[in-house]
């Protein structure tokens, strides 16, 4: 599957599971469409489409944590950002999301936490 | 002025645009991309971050001797901006 068509599956694909989880896609299309793209290039390389801008590592059980939409994982951390880390998700309540910001997670978590 | 480094990722978004607040202020900066780096420097850039708290989350930024994990603009010009002189 080329690249397009598969940004297009994982868009379908990922709507319904952060709907459940009370977020929607960032408004800024734009953005949406460069992380998608990313992902959808990390999928063909990987088999699984990774967040963008969360680091791999050997530890397959960590890994599985940044699986998109890795919202579930990180919920009480994104929930405060009202984003997920990467921002292709928001709360379904964020209307201008180029007000959210990154918090970084030992700012929320504590020292140490990973 | 503040030696500026950052851990990225070639695939995240912002930290394309933090390369881009550092360049279009024309300030200096080193860059190593975490996903382009080999296994023992990825093992080290990785305890870097753990050790100074944070976890592999992208960009990480390192402003003299303070540290910036996300992009966060407003902290960025702080920082630098308090290096000048």
């Amino acid at each position: 599957m080329n690249i397009e068509a598969r940004k297009k599956a994982l868009r379908s694909l990922f709507a319904p599971v952060a709907d459940k989880l009370g977020y929607k896609f960032n408004p800024a299309e734009e953005d949406v469409d460069f992380l998608l793209e990313q992902e959808a290039v990390l999928e063909q390389e990987t088999g699984i489409p990774y967040c963008p801008c969360q680091a791999r590592t050997k530890a397959r059980a960590e890994n599985m944590k940044i699986v998109c939409p890795c919202i579930p994982f990180h919920r009480a951390h994104f929930d405060a950002m009202k984003r997920c880390w990467c921002g292709l998700f928001v709360h379904k309540d964020v209307m201008d999301p180029s007000k959210l910001k990154q918090m970084p997670p030992d700012k929320f978590y504590g020292k140490n936490v990973h | 002025m503040k030696k500026v480094k950052m851990y990225t990722l070639s695939t995240c978004l912002w930290c394309k645009r933090t390369k881009q607040f550092f360049a279009d202020r024309k300030i200096p900066f080193e860059a190593v991309d975490y996903d382009k780096a080999d296994e023992a420097e990825q093992e080290r850039i990785m305890a870097e971050m753990r050790n100074n708290g944070g976890g592999g989350s992208f960009p990480y930024v390192i402003i003299g001797p303070d540290v910036v994990q996300g992009y966060e603009p407003d902290e960025f010009e702080r920082l630098v901006g308090a290096g000048k002189k």
